[in-house]
C-alpha cells in the first residue's frame, strides 16, 4: 500500500498563508496575546496595584440591601442613578464594588464607590494601570464597539494562522520532542514555536476561538438574532440576555433584594452572591438581576432575574438550562480561566504567555529565513524586535507612572511604544535592539518592584501576601530579562 | 489532602503516557501497542480530572495541565548546539517586486485578497450561520451559540484558503455563492 504523502506544494502554500497572516497582523497580535496573558491575573493585579484597599471577606443581604439603598440615594444625588451594579467579593477579589451608570452607560458619566466590612461606602478603588491593561485587551484602547471588533478580527486571525500553521507542520510527528536551543536562530525559534504550538493547540484553539467570538458577539451573535426573529429587537437580546428592565419612569422605591436572595438561598443552599444588578433603579419598570456562584460548573455564575415585587421573572440557565445557554456562560470563563482559582489562573498566564512566545518566534523564524535565502529585511527585523522587546517596557513604564503618580498609563504606554521604533531604527546596525531594549525592561520591572514596595512600606501595607507575590514575580522576571546582558557582562570580565 | 493525591495521580498518568510516547520516539520502537497504552494512561488522567472536577471543568483542566507536562518534559530534553555564525548570503534582488508596476500589482492584488478574506469570507461563514440560526431543530439559544461560534471558525478557515492559494477566482465564487445561497434561503424562510 502505498503510504500517504502530503505534497510539497500543498505544504509550501500553507506556510505561505501562515507567514503571511503572521507577518501583517503579528504585531497586534502579540500586544493581545502579552496584555491577555498578564489580565488573566486581573484580581491579582487589582490587589498589588492597590494593597490598601478594604477587605471584604463576605456580605449578607441586610448588608448588600443597606449599600444598594445607599448606592441609590447618592447615585440619584449626582444624576447617575440608572442601573446600579454591586460585585460582590470572591475569594480571588475580596473587594465590594459598587457603579452607579447614568441613562449613557459606561461611556456616559458615572459614579464608583468601594464598601468596608460594614458596607459604609467610601471612595473608588482606583487601579488605572489594570484598567488600562484591560482597556488594551478588550479594544486596544479604541474606544466604542469598533476596538471590541478589531479585537475579534484578530482572534479570527490568529483562529486562522493557528489552522495554516498546524497544516503547515510537514514533521509533526518526527519532531514531536524535538527542542534544539543554540546553533542557528532559525532553527531554536522554529523547533519553540512549534513546540509550543502543538502540544498546547487545544488551549491556543479554546482562547482564539472565544476570543473572537467575545470580540466579535455585538456583530455575530446580535446579528444572528435578528435575523432568527425577523428584526424583532426585543426578543433578539431577550433570547440570550434575558427579559430587560421596561420603560415605565413612575417613581418606586429601591427593591428590597432580601427575599430575592432567601428564594435562591433555598433553590441552592450556601449558594455566594457574586453580582447584583438593579437595572432602571427607582422607577416603577426596574428589576434586579442576582448573579450567584456556580461551584462545579463551568460558568463563572448562574444569574437570576427577579420583578421589584420579588417575583423571579427568569433564571438565565447557564448551570441547567439548554446547550447553548451553557456554551453561552463557559466563553468567558473558558477564555480568561476563571474556573480554577488562583492554580489555574497561573496555568493560563503560562500558556498564555507560551502563545505569546509563538507569536515572537513565528515572526522571528519569518526574518530569519528571509535573510537566510539573502533576502534580508533589516529595518522589519528592527521595528518586530522592538516590538518584542518595546512592549514589556512600554507596559512596565506605564505600571511605574502611575503606580509612582508621575503620568497616566495610556500616553505613558503608547508613548513608549512609538519611541522604541524610532530609536531601534535610529541605533547603529552593530547594535541590535535586542542587547538594549531586554535589560532596559529587566531594569524597569526592577524599579517597579522596588518602588511597589517602597511605597507599600511607607503605608504599611507590606503584609499583603498577594501583592508581596506580584512583586516577586516582577522582581524575578526583570532578573530573567537581565540574566543574559549580567552573564556577558561576567564572561567579558573573566576574559580580562 | 485528597485534592493533593488526586491531582497528583492525574499528573503522573499524563507524565506516564507521555514518557512512553517520547521513548517510542526516540528508540524507534513499534508504536502500536506503544499507543493504546499512551492513550490508556491519558484517558486514566482525563478520568480522574472529571471524577474530581465534573466534566465540564475537568475536560478543559485534563487538556491544559497536559500540554504543561509537555512542555515542561520537552524542555528536560533540549539539545544544546554551539553557536553558529550565520551565513553570508549575496542578496536577492526581486526585479517584479522592485519595479514600480510590480509594486502596484502587488498593491492591487493584496487588496483584493483581503476584501475577499474579510467582508466577502465573513459573509459567507455568516451565511452558513444564518441557516443553523435559523433553520436546525434545537432550542433557540442552542441555534444561536451554535451558529455564533461556527462563524469565526469558518471565516479563520476561509482567511487560511484565501492566503494559502495564488488564485483568487475559486475562493472569491465560492464565497459568493455560499453568501447568495444563505441569503436566498434566509428570504425564502421569511417569505
Amino acid at each position: 500500500m502505498a503510504r500517504f504523502r502530503i505534497p510539497n506544494a500543498f505544504t509550501r502554500s500553507m506556510l505561505d498563508g501562515h507567514g503571511l497572516i503572521g507577518v501583517i497582523f503579528g504585531a497586534v497580535i502579540y500586544m493581545l496575546c502579552l496584555s491577555g496573558s498578564l489580565i488573566v491575573l486581573v484580581d491579582q493585579l487589582t490587589i498589588w496595584e492597590r494593597p490598601q484597599a478594604t477587605i471584604v471577606r463576605a456580605v449578607s443581604p441586610d448588608m448588600l440591601q443597606r449599600v444598594s439603598e445607599d448606592a441609590y440615594a447618592r447615585a440619584s444625588a449626582a444624576g447617575v442613578a440608572h442601573d446600579i451594579f454591586i460585585n460582590a467579593p470572591t475569594p480571588e477579589l475580596p473587594l465590594l464594588n459598587i457603579y452607579a451608570y447614568g441613562e449613557g452607560g459606561e461611556a456616559d458619566n458615572h459614579r464608583e464607590w468601594s464598601a468596608d466590612a460594614n458596607g459604609k461606602l467610601g471612595p473608588a478603588l482606583e487601579v488605572p494601570w489594570v484598567v488600562f491593561v484591560q482597556e488594551l485587551h478588550f479594544n486596544l484602547t479604541v474606544p466604542g464597539a469598533l476596538g471590541r471588533y478589531l479585537v475579534g478580527i484578530f482572534g479570527t486571525l490568529l483562529l486562522a494562522s493557528l489552522f495554516t500553521g498546524i497544516l503547515a507542520h510537514r514533521r509533526i510527528l518526527k519532531d514531536a520532542f524535538r527542542l534544539r536551543w543554540g546553533g542557528s536562530t532559525r532553527l531554536t525559534n522554529a523547533d519553540l514555536h512549534n513546540r509550543i504550538g502543538v502540544w498546547a493547540l487545544p488551549f491556543h484553539l479554546i482562547v482564539s476561538l472565544t476570543g473572537s467570538l467575545l470580540g466579535l458577539s455585538g456583530l455575530i451573535i446580535f446579528g444572528l438574532a435578528m435575523v432568527a426573529f425577523k428584526g424583532d429587537q426585543t426578543r433578539a437580546i431577550a433570547s440570550l440576555l434575558g427579559p430587560q428592565a421596561s420603560e415605565d419612569s413612575r417613581p418606586a422605591p429601591v427593591p428590597d433584594i432580601r427575599p430575592m436572595l432567601a428564594l435562591i438561598d433555598a433553590e441552592t443552599p450556601g449558594a455566594r452572591v457574586s453580582q447584583l444588578r438593579l437595572e432602571h433603579v427607582g422607577t416603577a419598570g426596574q428589576q434586579v438581576t442576582v448573579s450567584v456562584a456556580a461551584p462545579g460548573h463551568l460558568t463563572r455564575a448562574e444569574s437570576y432575574v427577579f420583578s421589584p415585587d420579588g417575583t423571579l421573572k427568569q433564571k438565565a440557565g447557564f448551570t441547567d438550562g439548554n446547550v447553548g445557554m451553557r456554551i453561552y456562560g463557559m466563553l468567558t470563563p473558558l477564555h480568561y480561566g476563571t474556573y480554577g482559582g488562583l492554580a489555574l489562573k497561573v496555568i493560563y498566564a503560562l500558556l498564555g504567555g507560551g502563545l505569546t512566545l509563538i507569536v515572537a518566534t513565528g515572526g522571528n523564524v519569518w526574518l530569519a529565513r528571509r535573510r537566510d535565502q539573502g533576502r534580508p529585511a533589516p529595518r522589519l527585523e528592527r521595528l518586530w524586535s522592538g516590538l518584542l522587546w518595546g512592549q514589556p517596557l512600554a507596559l512596565t513604564l506605564a505600571a511605574i507612572g502611575e503606580v509612582a503618580g508621575l503620568a497616566p498609563a495610556l500616553p505613558t504606554y503608547w508613548a513608549v511604544t512609538l519611541l522604541v521604533w524610532l530609536v531601534v531604527l535610529a541605533l547603529p546596525q552593530r547594535l541590535p535592539p535586542a542587547r538594549l531594549l531586554r535589560p532596559m525592561a529587566g531594569i524597569a520591572l526592577l524599579v517597579l518592584a522596588c518602588s511597589h514596595m517602597a511605597i507599600n512600606a511607607l503605608g504599611n501595607e507590606l503584609g499583603n501576601t498577594t501583592s508581596n507575590g506580584i512583586d516577586l514575580l516582577w522582581l524575578s522576571v526583570g532578573l530573567g530579562m537581565l540574566y543574559p546582558f549580567l552573564a556577558s557582562c561576567i564572561r567579558r570580565e573573566r576574559r580580562v | 489532602m485528597l485534592d493533593f493525591v488526586t491531582i497528583g495521580a492525574a499528573l503522573l498518568a499524563s507524565l506516564g503516557g507521555l514518557f512512553l510516547l517520547w521513548h517510542g520516539w526516540k528508540t524507534h520502537a513499534d508504536m502500536r501497542l506503544r499507543a493504546a497504552c499512551v492513550a490508556l494512561l491519558w484517558s486514566m488522567s482525563a478520568a480522574i480530572w472529571i471524577w474530581r472536577f465534573g466534566a465540564e471543568i475537568g475536560i478543559p483542566l485534563a487538556l491544559e495541565t497536559a500540554a504543561l507536562v509537555a512542555f515542561g518534559f520537552i524542555l528536560t530534553r533540549m539539545e544544546r548546539r554551539e553557536e553558529r555564525p550565520a551565513r553570508k548570503r549575496a542578496a536577492i534582488v526581486d526585479a517584479a517586486a522592485s519595479s514600480s508596476r510590480g509594486s502596484w500589482r502587488r498593491y492591487v492584488l493584496g487588496t483584493v485578497r483581503v476584501l475577499v478574506a474579510g467582508p466577502l469570507g465573513l459573509i459567507a461563514a455568516m451565511a452558513i450561520a444564518v441557516v443553523i440560526a435559523t433553520r436546525t431543530p434545537m432550542a433557540e439559544q442552542t441555534r444561536l451559540i451554535l451558529a455564533g461560534l461556527i462563524v469565526p471558525t469558518l471565516w479563520a478557515i476561509g482567511i487560511g484558503w484565501v492566503v494559502c492559494h495564488r488564485r483568487l477566482a475559486v475562493q472569491a465564487a465560492s464565497f459568493a455563492t455560499i453568501g447568495a445561497a444563505g441569503i436566498g434561503l434566509t428570504l425564502l424562510a421569511g417569505a
